[in-house]
């Protein structure tokens, strides 16, 4: 049985921007898309508790917020010599998975933080985050810059979780999620 | 060509002292500073050591132990804020912060993550000086240090943490960290007994700093247990400077995640 997420009377202002949202009512896996500067980083980071809405309030959720310009490992560790840090069970299913389908996340295990590439460094931030156990995963842009092999595992991944909610935020719209729009701050 | 190359040079210069007015400002510090150190290491030399209770030290052996003695101490109040920047910039704080590990966690694994260096350095730095220089320092003065640091590392990490809460509140203040190491290493007497200052400020540093009796008690072999008390207060106020830590880091996170750089 999934949760439910409410969020009712949320506004939060930067500048020019205005981010409003009067009813989201989400209980299952979700794609929030947008252009650039609509506010779907916004709205994750207020579900993920980090931004406080000038207006309203979002109940406490029991989730990890995942976005690839703000995660970060020590660079002078491998991929696993960081996962390993950070207690990820390696005889995780999950673990399994990563590492029997996917060449990339195989590839960055053995290779320092700083000498990774783009997709590397993303596919081992993702695996932090999926593996810790929490009801909601509010993803920012978690395929952009994937190959269509990751994706297509990645997505398989987000589906296959029956008792999580995915909130993603994405300019992909194929995903096969329910899909939100954001337009200037607005949900449409 | 030449009248014109030095206007460029003196304009450069003055625009160059003009954007750096703060650093400058502190740079006249350090000069005050430093003739302040000189001026009373002479005075302490002309005195002699034994002058100050601190009985057959050399200058040699009394800058050596102090130095010593002060390594770690220093480094509990430095390291946290140097690393915790270094953490911001690579982003490994966001991590530890997303995956929502309790702020003093982060404080204390970042913030001392290259401990054992320092520790090495410490240790080599005695095996060099007792092997190659003759110096008083034996297995008592070892012993006796040891203790006596420990008595005063809980006021190095308040204060570590304070500094550090600091520039994670407000995104600044890592060089002020270089410069309250250098005033408490001379204030304590690492480079000569502040007994030699007047008396009234002597009494204010050593009510103010704890490394004064610290370093005191390290060279003259004094008794641990009269330093116990600093000890006691600064373990009690490790709880509520650690609620100031854990503010600093809510406020961090408040900002979303952003990387913040002054």
């Amino acid at each position: 049985m999934k949760g439910e997420i409410l969020l009712e009377g949320i506004k939060k202002s930067f500048g020019d921007f205005c981010l409003e949202v009067d009813h989201l009512s989400i209980t299952e896996n979700i794609v929030i898309s947008g252009h650039n500067g609509s506010g779907k980083s916004t709205l994750l980071k207020i579900l993920a508790g980090f931004i406080s809405p000038d207006i309203g309030s979002v109940k406490d959720l029991d989730s990890i917020l995942f976005n690839n310009d703000d995660i970060g490992f020590f660079h002078h560790l491998t991929g696993l010599e960081n996962l390993q840090f950070f207690n990820v069970d390696q005889n995780s299913l999950l673990f399994r998975k990563f590492l029997d389908e996917l060449p990339v996340f195989r590839a960055a295990l053995d290779i320092r933080y700083e000498e990774m590439s783009h997709g590397m460094a993303k596919v081992i931030g993702l695996f932090l985050v999926l593996a810790q156990e929490r009801e909601v995963y509010l993803l920012d842009e978690p395929l952009s810059g994937l190959d269509e092999k990751t994706r297509s595992f990645l997505i398989r991944e987000f589906e296959g979780q029956q008792d999580k909610i995915f909130v993603i935020a994405e300019h992909i719209a194929n995903i096969g999620f329910e899909m939100i729009e954001l337009s200037k701050g607005r949900v449409c | 060509m030449l009248g014109q190359l030095f206007l460029h040079l003196f304009r450069i210069n003055i625009s160059k002292l003009l954007y750096h007015k703060f650093s400058y400002f502190f740079e006249m510090i350090s000069i005050v500073l430093s003739l302040f150190v000189y001026f009373y290491t002479s005075k302490a030399f002309v005195l002699g050591s034994n002058v100050f209770g601190y009985q057959g030290l050399t200058y040699f052996d009394f800058i050596i132990i102090g130095d010593l003695a002060l390594m770690l101490p220093l480094y509990i109040i430095e390291a946290p804020i140097r690393n915790i920047k270094d953490s911001i910039d690579t982003k490994v704080i966001n991590t530890f912060i997303i995956l929502k590990i309790a702020p003093w966690k982060i404080f204390l694994t970042l913030g001392y993550s290259d401990f054992l260096r320092t520790l090495m350095r410490v240790l080599i730095n005695i095996i060099l000086i007792v092997i190659f220089f003759d110096t008083g320092l034996g297995i008592e003065h070892i012993k006796n240090a040891c203790l006596q640091i420990v008595l005063v590392l809980p006021f190095c990490l308040c204060l570590g943490a304070l500094v550090s809460a600091f520039y994670i509140y407000f995104g600044r203040g890592v060089h002020a960290s270089g410069y309250i190491t250098v005033l408490i290493s001379i204030f304590s007497g690492a480079f000569f007994p502040v007994e030699v200052l007047p008396r009234q400020v002597y009494v204010i540093f050593e009510g103010l700093i704890p490394l004064v009796k610290m370093l005191k008690g390290v060279r003259s072999l004094g008794h641990y247990s009269e330093n116990i008390w600093i000890f006691i207060l600064w373990m009690m106020m490790l709880v509520p400077i650690g609620m100031i830590v854990q503010r600093a880091f809510f406020k961090y996170s408040n900002r979303g995640l952003r990387v913040f750089r002054f």
